[in-house]
């Protein structure tokens, strides 16, 4: 067990090696000129071009800013944003929250609409439920999720055909600049609930989550309904629900205490999974909806040749994403006994 | 029921804001492009800095609204002697800096805020010069470290500048937003105390009509009213700018009524908002030109024969239809149609396909010649849309045998490249500083910008150089005696064509129908200071 | 003579077992499937006869007019059934020869991906030991880091183009084929068949692309297929960020982000381009879940 722990943290300490090597490799491959991004298209002196070399340690070899990028980033100092010239840690975790807010409510929306579709597709097999409910998240997965941001964005916000129930999902932001909330957690919704407007906050944090949220719940969303379907599908085969069936439970019964219960973990595995794809899904669904959110901060970031940026936030959301890798398997280490004995031997 | 009654009131609050009516208390949303770099332009030049700053602070003098005549506003009065060398200023005595709370000041405005302000730029050794990076843009681009010699304190409310040489644009510099702005000394003072001498621009203190109140990076900036204004009091409460980099979803939020008014909006858009009913759009002129830039040292762009064939070639009147959306004119020379000293009685190379193939033939190209046409990777007033431009010109120029392939970077790495020469034919354009034509004739035709990089065609011709470094030289009140000068050396670049100028645009500003006040400076900058809604 | 035996046993199983003929037979059953194969088909036949079918070559200047709505709206004109772009081009036209450009690009980080993936995880699995080691630890490097944001990286770095981005997409898609491969190479070369051929001095290289090769086949065509649409996929959003196919190239993405500076006043040039892409790819998905079920022994009962 222990042996096993160690090993995994052993492993953990060298993807961070190797990701921070990988990472500051990949931007000195990044064609362009770090001052140059710094300065703008003005221009600058020779020596004032030699005194910001030296102050960010462009002029030592290669080998020794790497060594000097990892000894500072162990120390927590990830550099100063070329364009900002804030910290890059700071920038990072002040932007984060806005990216994990609008990830988890997109996996609530997925999971809210995937595992009841994904139930009634397993219930009625090979009905027009079945054919529809799959054929619709198959469209879902298939999505491309900048394009349909236009397209929520279009129909809702812009609301062009002037239906009468939509109209009033703003186009991007996270919160009317009516509302002043003093920031405690960074995460939005709760900082609101907590404010002197309180319910009226909150309920405009919701809305502009809403149609952001929905354009990244799509493949999730797919993802989960055909997985609930295939594992319910299999588990109601099984013996003992057709001996709870025999039994004369209702079928309501039947699949909510016992099948779904055991298809659950393979759903609840994927669900996981997609935690650790945050960020991927919004790569585009920030850009398009103007969300304050890490993903879009990269992306501009690689835009504007922001060397420290790129190089410091993409090792914290690789660290991010291995972290809760690892956090999976350290779970399920504690839930299933035969993993445990298997690590042990 | 207690549960009913929550959703009820959360549905009702929902409608509410839908309805818009919620901006009860006077807030102007202004829905910007970017995260300002800084709250002090001194230290910047970007539009960004400048629009993010300029509500928090004057100048001694400022241009008059909307224009560029030049009038007191924090000096009430200068002096000038006879030889152009020394200014001397008297200072308004009623002019407070803001309070907030991080900051109350304890006197008005005097002279040791404004000598503090410029010895900030000027001298190396001033507590606060290396604050912020020590780049002071305009004021090293405007050269003013040469001209200045010294800034001095001659009384409570009296300032003197001593300068080593006249120069004509002194006083408008003055009234740059990115030269001129006075800080307080006493916050800078404060700041030394509290060891936090980053704060000067990040939390500034200034005397305008807007204090800052908060700045989310990448979300929001907060200004309130400064009641204390020593000029007419602020009409709104509250000034928010919501970042909103993208400008289709500046577009979308002004259509959708989450933006008072937006930067920037796009040339294909005008007639959209123009017929939005709930919408106003105000057209504005600004001082700007762009142009195809020939690298004169590649051949083949060494023979002028082929650059004329080149500027029949291209059919510039439906680049102004297509990417400008009618909203600008075909420029005809490397000074601004709108801009002073501008000559109008230029030859004019018209689109003409068989002038351009003979000009070819002449040259020896017969068969035409494969080349490079460089887009503009961003998008500016003058040239909206650099790679669509390039499209057009790259179909233009096939038909005359030539064939272009488009090249583009990203904007550093563009603008590196061009002033170093590396291309053949490259994009760009200018938009006036200072309302001066030697803010275009000498960074973008002069043989010394040849050589430090602006002049991005390489064209050095010794003729047109006397002729700018002349006008130069004149004291600003020699204006038609300039005009003169200007109008000979645009005659000589027409004939030579180093680049082919291809228009100068038109802005306009669109804000919804209950907007008042808004002015809009001929440097395309927005002004906020008499904003108010009706 | 009997490690000969054993093999041509296991191939005529196999051939019986995995039933070639069953195959086909579920796989038309399946009508998701059959209606992927249609839509690809049909994009395969627009691809290849697109000079035939488009009115007006994609790239051609009208002058003049721009954006014009489509024929069925207000203002259009039969010249330009789809209207036209923004610089007066054949929008039916581009969408025409986009397929063309969108099916290429699928295809080729389709098999780019394939075969660097599958050569590496052979290698990987069939080895094992430190070459398995270095091979998995960057691969799980390579998949510690958000896909998208890899091959954005990886275009910035060898600069935008169509070619280019090919390559950033396809080797975000290579750590999969990796993974597919090496777990079903080790799992097929401890089967007795291989463990006999080896015993009678079967190369290495025989081992690896006679003997296993084939029998990991399966879900080899089923991870190949569904690279194809993710890489249709990519690649157009690589194109929206404008980084992909460099003007004036018809293809989808690239027109999609033209498009969004006209998103209110021309909605059909915004809309039309994403259901290029929503069909190829809901096509491509289509038959990866078609050739997945056949394949796959539980749901053919």
């Amino acid at each position: 067990m222990l042996k096993y722990f160690l090993n995994k943290l052993l492993l953990f300490g060298a993807t961070f090696i190797g990701i921070s090597l990988l990472t500051f490799s990949l931007v000195r491959m990044i064609p362009g000129d770090p001052i140059e991004a710094m300065v703008g298209e003005r221009g600058v002196s020779p020596e004032f071009r030699a005194q910001l070399e030296k102050s960010f340690g462009l002029d030592l070899p290669v080998h020794q800013q790497y060594f000097h990028y990892l000894s500072n980033t162990l120390q927590g100092d990830l550099g100063l944003s070329l364009v900002s010239q804030r910290p890059v840690t700071e920038e990072f975790f002040d932007r984060f929250p806005a990216t994990l807010e609008l990830g988890l409510m997109s996996l609530f929306i997925a999971m809210l609409i995937g595992i009841p579709l994904g139930i009634v597709a397993a219930v009625k097999r090979n009905t027009v439920f079945d054919y529809s409910f799959m054929g619709l998240s198959l469209v879902g997965y298939s999505m491309p999720i900048f394009w349909w941001g236009l397209i929520l964005i279009l129909f809702s916000s812009i609301n062009f055909l002037h239906l009468p129930f939509l109209g009033w999902t703003p186009v991007s932001g996270r919160l009317s600049p009516l509302f002043e909330i003093p920031n405690h957690t960074g995460f939005l919704l709760m900082d609101a609930w907590f404010s002197e407007e309180g319910a009226e906050a909150f309920w405009d944090a919701v809305r502009h989550l809403l149609l952001p949220a929905i354009a990244m719940a799509t493949i999730p969303m797919a993802t989960i309904s055909r997985m609930t379907r295939s594992s319910l599908l299999e588990v109601l085969g099984e013996n003992y629900v057709q001996t709870a069936k025999a039994k004369g439970l209702g079928t309501f019964r039947v699949i909510v205490v016992h099948a779904f219960r055991n298809a659950l973990i393979p759903v609840v595995t994927v669900i996981g999974l997609s935690l650790g794809s945050i960020i991927t899904g919004a790569i585009l669904t920030e850009t398009i909806f103007s969300w304050p959110g890490i993903a879009r901060w990269l992306v501009t970031s690689v835009m504007a040749r922001d060397y420290t940026v790129v190089q410091g936030g993409t090792l914290l959301i690789a660290m991010f994403i291995v972290s809760i890798n690892l956090g999976i398997d350290l779970l399920y280490l504690g839930i299933d006994p035969k993993l445990r004995s298997k690590s042990a031997g | 029921m207690m549960k009913k009654n929550i959703l009820c009131m959360s549905l009702a609050s929902m409608l509410f804001l839908v309805s818009g009516s919620a901006y009860a208390a006077k807030t102007f949303v202004y829905c910007s492009e970017a995260s300002p770099r800084t709250f002090n332009t001194q230290l910047s030049d970007d539009t960004v800095s400048g629009h993010a700053s300029k509500l928090m602070y004057n100048r001694l003098v400022e241009f008059d609204r909307g224009g560029v005549q030049i009038v007191p506003r924090l000096a009430e009065s200068w002096t000038v002697s006879d030889d152009n060398l020394v200014y001397t200023f008297t200072l308004r005595k009623d002019v407070k800096f803001h309070t907030t709370d991080y900051f109350t000041p304890k006197r008005n405005m005097n002279a040791e805020d404004v000598v503090f302000s410029f010895m900030r730029m000027h001298d190396k050794n001033h507590p606060f010069h290396n604050v912020g990076g020590a780049k002071y843009v305009f004021y090293m681009g405007m050269e003013m470290p040469d001209v200045i010699k010294s800034i001095e304190k001659v009384g409570e409310y009296k300032v003197r500048f001593t300068l080593n040489k006249p120069q004509g644009t002194f006083l408008t510099n003055l009234a740059l937003e990115t030269i001129g702005q006075i800080l307080s000394k006493e916050y800078g003072d404060q700041l030394i105390k509290e060891k936090n001498k980053d704060q000067m621009d990040s939390m500034p203190i200034g005397t305008g009509p807007y204090a800052f109140k908060s700045y989310k990076k990448d979300s929001s900036i907060r200004y309130v009213a400064f009641k204390d204004f020593f000029a007419e009091s602020p009409k709104v409460d509250q000034i928010v700018f919501l970042i909103t980099p993208d400008q289709t979803v500046r577009v979308q939020k002004m259509i959708a009524g989450e933006c008072d008014m937006i930067a920037e909006p796009p040339a294909m858009e005008y007639n959209n908002f123009k017929k939005n009913p709930n919408l106003k759009v105000i057209d504005g002129d600004v001082i700007n030109i762009s142009y195809l830039a020939f690298n004169v040292n590649k051949k083949p762009f060494t023979d002028v024969k082929v650059r004329k064939a080149v500027a029949h070639a291209l059919n510039r009147k439906s680049y102004i239809d297509a990417i400008y959306r009618g909203r600008a004119t075909v420029a005809e020379s490397i000074l601004p149609h709108n801009m002073w000293g501008y000559n109008d009685n230029l030859p004019v190379y018209d689109y003409n396909i068989d002038k351009a193939k003979k000009l070819l033939k002449d040259a020896g190209f017969e068969n035409g010649f494969t080349t490079e046409v460089w887009a503009l990777p961003v998008s500016r007033a003058y040239n909206p849309d650099g790679k669509k431009l390039a499209e057009l010109m790259q179909s233009d120029l096939a038909k005359v045998g030539i064939t272009a392939k488009i090249v583009t970077f990203d904007s550093t790495t563009y603008f590196n490249k061009t002033e170093e020469g590396y291309h053949t034919m490259a994009q760009l354009g200018w938009s006036s500083d200072n309302g001066d034509p030697d803010n275009f004739v000498t960074p973008l035709l002069s043989c010394a910008s040849a050589e430090s990089g602006s002049n991005i065609a390489k064209w050095c011709n010794k003729e047109f150089d006397a002729l700018i470094q002349k006008a130069q030289t004149l004291a600003a009140a020699d204006r038609a005696e300039r005009s003169k000068l200007y109008e000979q050396a645009q005659l000589i670049y027409k004939n030579e064509v180093p680049s082919i100028p291809i228009a100068s645009s038109k802005i306009y500003r669109v804000m919804k129908k209950n907007v008042m006040g808004y002015v809009m400076n001929p440097f395309g900058r927005d002004d906020f200071e008499f904003i108010e809604l009706k | 003579m009997l490690a000969k035996l054993l093999i041509y046993k296991k191939r005529i199983h196999d051939l019986w077992d995995s039933g070639a003929l069953d195959f086909v037979h579920s796989f038309v059953q399946n009508k998701g499937a059959v209606i992927g194969v249609c839509i690809i088909a049909f994009y395969i036949l627009v691809a290849i006869f697109a000079p035939f079918l488009a009115p007006h070559s994609p790239e051609k200047i009208f002058t003049g007019q721009y954006t014009l709505p489509p024929l069925w709206m207000e203002g259009g004109t039969s010249q330009f059934i789809f209207g036209t772009d923004d610089l007066g081009r054949c929008l039916l036209s581009r969408l025409i020869f986009g397929a063309r450009i969108s099916v290429g690009v699928g295809f080729m980080v389709a098999l780019f991906a394939f075969f660097v993936g599958t050569i590496l995880g052979l290698v990987s699995g069939y080895f094992g030991g430190w070459v398995d080691q270095v091979i998995m630890r960057v691969t799980d490097l390579l998949m510690s880091l958000p896909s998208i944001l890899l091959s954005i990286v990886v275009v910035v770095i060898l600069g935008p183009g169509i070619f280019n981005a090919v390559i950033a997409v396809a080797i975000v898609k290579i750590p999969n084929f990796i993974r597919l491969v090496r777990a079903s190479t080790m799992a097929e070369k401890n089967k007795e068949y291989i463990v006999a051929s080896r015993t009678f001095g079967a190369s290495h290289l025989r081992q690896i692309f006679i003997n296993i090769f084939p029998n990991i086949l399966a879900p080899l065509v089923v991870q190949t297929t569904l690279t194809f649409s993710d890489g249709i996929l990519d690649i157009a959003a690589l194109g929206f960020l404008g980084l992909g196919a460099q003007p004036p190239t018809p293809e989808w993405g690239t027109m999609l982000s033209d498009a969004k500076n006209y998103f209110i006043a021309a909605p059909w040039f915004v809309i039309m381009p994403g259901l290029c892409i929503l069909f190829v790819v809901l096509g491509f998905n289509l038959l990866g879940d078609g050739i997945r079920d056949a394949f796959d022994p539980r749901l053919k009962k």
